[in-house]
């Protein structure tokens, strides 16, 4: 079942490319993708995979085309129930000491979805559960963002985004920020959580390597354009478009041969 | 719970909810969190040490700016119930009276009013002027300033324009301005300094509001559907709030320098209303006769000033988190 | 070339270094991995007296016979440039972009030698052809934020060999760069070790990066050396626990046969994170996050020997107890 589908997209950033000159951000993209599934969003820097999966959770509004989320254009969600749309959409960002604001206290920060969503507190019992399904424990909720590792943060960021059950999950770089041995808990419990919750999981990453281990799916990206997209092993074994071959060639080249 | 101790390093497994049983080492697939070895949060929370050793760990600028202020605000309140002597009243026969003579510790002005008096509702005058126009120009410059940080690109250019103008302005010449159409005073004073200062609060920050609406936490917050005023008050104003305390207190200073020049000049506050800056203008041509007269005043702004600079200081390096953890305050 | 001894570097209370024996020979590629707060960083900054203010360094540091630990500032500025050159992470913070690339290069040229305008243009043009810019001439009047990262990066490049230093350090210098850039990168930096037989010191968080470019490898965890040896030993044969766990942890790129059974499948972890300054253990500074932790391990391990250059600081490496006696002689 497609939770999300994506027409003729076009984004632009405001203010960028004026006088009338036709340049896009994101060109003309065509996705869809499925409830439960896993997708990864790869491209090199300035690909504009970080702006599509804003774009695809309601943070940037396309110029033009269609985003629907489970039948209905985003905007429409937006005007008459915002809130349910946010609680279904659901991002990870790549920087854990960025994604927290430091001057809320880890339990304020992780209530916060909640209390804006469902306009309620939440009770400690819930976001102790919450914590204990990324491997923590009430420990984290008095304390601030500078007194947590790297990996404790990024935890508590998909806590949060956890908290009020969203159905997709976007992860921008999860683990780009942060050390091999961590990114690999990260990873496993992105992993664990999507198998037990049935969420879609739509990744970004510039690491190849990671997208061919979590994703089922791929899309490449290149300057704004959607440059191949299918089947993970498909696309990885059997690139269609040069470019994508190239990506693959390249980051083989760097990658572990144990 | 049970504790490893490894050389001088204790290593807690935290508690977890007395229904849950303890996860670690390697469980089977798909069971989040058994890999997850939890460990103990990062910094271990210091034993809070005595109130002295805390005060003795604040910065020395808190400190002399705290006692400065504090000294300048007690007077200033004292002089509401009681003063040596009416610092109105003029005893002629008294006038021009020496520091240190009976009944009048910082001696006479020229009208024999007492000095001391007069210092201390000076004080509260400062007091006056200065926190009613800070705090205006401190919240309306600040909302101004974010107000213009949230906005799109094309409202952005235009009110950060219009700053830039008002920054332009100069101060004094709207208090000349004023002065000669409302007539001078307090108010001209006030009214003059808020002016100044609004675009100064507002240009200060626009650039860390920006700086702090692109973080991912901003976005997160957008991402659960918080509005942008929500964000505005609740995420960035906390966090550029060091900045806008040391902004109110420079301000803070720099407006008892201004009540006091304005009223040096004629255009602030009138006789018979005390003020430093009057006191100072009345001493000049009895410089050589009584150079107290202009001792007393003048030491009384740099040493306010000093205070509130000092303070400001201070109270930034305490209220940032992380500088406040590693002096050992949290 | 450059040897170190016993070499500590302390900030505070804290011994963020501490290296009993690291070589590289003339002309050949050293990789140091280890993860953030490693001290791999900090190890290639001392060597060139790059280390913070506050760093307290004692043991030994000897480039080409000459011992560069205590040198003054001067001293070592001296070295820097002419003899060691030094590229860093992001190409865009090291280039100053009010100035032209030509001039930038011609700088590193004139402090250290002394050649006339012709000679020095003409060394700034065969420099830039040497990193394999395109159109070298007209590259000289462009500014840094007209160049790409990968561009960018090897006009940083042609910085640090201007003076033919005989020992290039590069810290994590393809990080910030795209994955398609990189290998040209790392291509350029073998090819210019090998003809101008300059070693090359290329440290990393990225075990595959350092596979691809090391002929050598060290491994740091907390400031120690913990493996080191030829690249095929330590990746193929590693000993020390740490290695080995960070070697499954990589996530690597499996070959198209076994790519869609490898979905899915949970990675291998390194329990717990690397622990704050002043919070490592006592004795192996592995110890609560390694899998095969016996008693032996409260004490800090000494240096063992696998095979003729091949050596670790593990009581209980991976296929069992080594030998230790003379390790440390025996160990280059």
């Amino acid at each position: 079942m497609s939770l999300v589908e994506v027409k003729g997209m076009h984004f632009r950033y405001p203010g960028v490319g004026g006088r009338g000159k036709e340049e896009w951000t994101l060109d003309d993209l065509d996705l869809s993708i499925d409830a439960g599934s896993a997708v990864g969003i790869v491209g090199e820097s300035g690909s504009g995979k970080s702006t599509l999966v804003r774009v695809l959770c309601g943070l940037l509004f396309h110029q033009q085309g269609e985003v629907a989320f489970d039948g209905r254009d985003i905007k429409s969600w937006l005007k008459s129930e915002p809130r349910e749309l946010r609680r279904r959409n659901q991002i990870v960002f790549q920087s854990p000491r960025r994604s927290m604001d430091p001057r809320m206290s880890i339990g304020r920060s992780l209530s916060e979805p909640v209390r804006a969503i469902e306009r309620r507190a939440p009770t400690t019992d819930e976001m102790v559960e919450w914590l204990k399904r990324v491997g923590l424990t009430d420990e984290v909720l008095p304390r601030y963002p500078h007194q947590l590792s790297g990996g404790q943060l990024q935890r508590v960021g998909v806590a949060r985004a956890l908290s009020v059950g969203p159905e997709v999950l976007y992860a921008d770089e999860p683990t780009s920020a942060l050390d091999v041995s961590v990114q690999a808990q990260v990873l496993n419990l992105m992993m664990d959580l999507r198998a037990q919750l049935g969420l879609a999981l739509v990744m970004v990453s510039h690491d190849l390597a990671v997208i061919s281990r979590i994703c089922e799916e791929v899309i490449v990206m290149k300057d704004g354009l959607i440059v191949e997209a299918g089947p993970m092993t498909e696309v990885l074994s059997n690139p269609a478009d040069p470019y994508t071959a190239a990506l693959v060639e390249a980051a083989r080249a760097v990658s572990m041969q144990a | 719970m049970f504790c490893l101790t490894r050389g001088s390093v204790t290593v807690r497994k935290a508690r977890l909810l007395p229904d849950t049983t303890e996860h670690h080492g390697q469980g089977g697939a798909g069971e989040p969190g058994s890999d997850l070895f939890v460990d103990a949060v990062v910094a271990d929370v210091p034993e809070t040490p005595s109130r002295w050793k805390r005060i003795r760990r604040l910065p020395l600028p808190l400190l002399v700016g705290s006692f400065l202020v504090g000294s300048f605000l007690t007077v200033a309140f004292v002089s509401f119930i009681w003063t040596p002597h009416d610092p109105l009243k003029l005893v002629v026969p008294d006038r021009l009276l020496p520091v240190g003579s009976p009944g009048y510790l910082f001696g006479t002005d020229k009208f024999g009013r007492d000095v001391l008096s007069q210092l201390m509702v000076g004080a509260r005058n400062s007091l006056f002027v200065s926190l009613l126009s800070t705090s205006v120009a401190v919240v309306v410059g600040g909302l101004l300033g974010l107000l213009t940080a949230g906005s799109g690109p094309r409202w952005r250019n235009v009110l950060s324009r219009l700053v830039d103008v008002g920054v332009a302005l100069p101060g004094i010449l709207i208090a000349l301005v004023l002065a000669t159409s409302t007539g001078p005073g307090n108010q001209a004073a006030i009214i003059a300094i808020i002016f100044w200062f609004i675009p100064i609060a507002a240009r200060v920050t626009i650039g860390p509001a920006r700086q702090i609406l692109a973080l991912d936490y901003v976005e997160a917050a957008y991402a659960y559907g918080r509005s942008k005023w929500y964000v505005l008050l609740r995420h960035v104003t906390p966090n550029i709030g060091p900045l806008l305390i040391v902004l109110a207190s420079v301000m803070f200073a720099a407006a008892i320098l201004i009540e006091a020049a304005l009223a040096f000049l004629g255009i602030g506050a009138q006789p018979p209303t005390a003020s430093w800056g009057r006191l100072l203008q009345e001493s000049q041509p009895l410089l050589e006769a009584a150079p107290a007269l202009m001792f007393f005043p003048g030491v009384a702004i740099v040493l306010t000033v000093l205070g509130f600079n000092l303070l400001g200081d201070g109270l930034r390096t305490i209220l940032d988190p992380q500088q406040a953890s590693r002096s050992g305050l949290m | 070339m450059l040897e170190i001894k016993d070499l500590q570097v302390t900030i505070g209370r804290h011994t963020i270094v501490d290296i009993e024996r690291l070589d590289v020979a003339a002309g050949s590629r050293l990789g140091m991995v280890g993860e953030s707060g490693s001290g791999k960083t900090m190890t290639a900054m001392t060597i060139v007296g790059l280390q913070p203010n506050d760093a307290v360094v004692t043991g030994s540091i000897t480039f080409e016979g000459r011992e560069l630990v205590g040198l003054s500032d001067r001293q070592l500025a001296a070295v820097r440039g002419r003899d060691i050159g030094v590229i860093f992470q992001d190409p865009a913070k090291a280039l100053n972009p009010m100035m032209r690339i030509g001039r930038q290069v011609a700088e590193a040229i004139r402090l250290h030698m002394d050649l006339s305008r012709e000679e020095i243009k003409e060394r700034v043009l065969d420099l830039l052809t040497q990193v394999q810019l395109p159109d070298a001439a007209n590259l000289l009047r462009r500014y840094p934020h007209q160049l790409s990262g990968g561009q960018q990066q090897r006009v940083l490049i042609a910085i640090a060999i201007a003076c033919d230093p005989k020992l290039l350090i590069a810290d994590e210098p393809t990080t910030a760069l795209d994955v398609t850039v990189q290998n040209g990168i790392l291509d350029l930096l073998r090819d210019l070790s090998v003809s101008r037989k300059m070693g090359l010191l290329f440290v990393s968080h990225d075990l595959g990066v350092i596979q691809t470019i090391s002929q050598t490898i060290g491994v740091i965890y907390g400031g120690h050396l913990v493996e080191y040896g030829p690249v095929g030993q330590v990746i193929g044969q590693s000993r020390h626990r740490y290695t080995q766990a960070l070697i499954a942890a990589n996530p690597g790129i499996a070959d198209d046969e076994h790519l869609g059974e490898v979905v899915n499948q949970r990675l291998d972890v390194i329990r717990g994170s690397v622990p704050a300054l002043g919070k490592f253990p006592s004795g192996c500074r592995f110890r609560g996050r390694c899998t095969a932790e016996i008693d032996a391990c409260a004490e800090a391990p000494e240096i063992s020997v696998s095979e003729d250059g091949h050596t670790f600081k593990c009581w209980n490496p991976v296929q069992g107890a080594a030998d230790t006696e003379g390790a440390l002689d025996v160990a280059r």
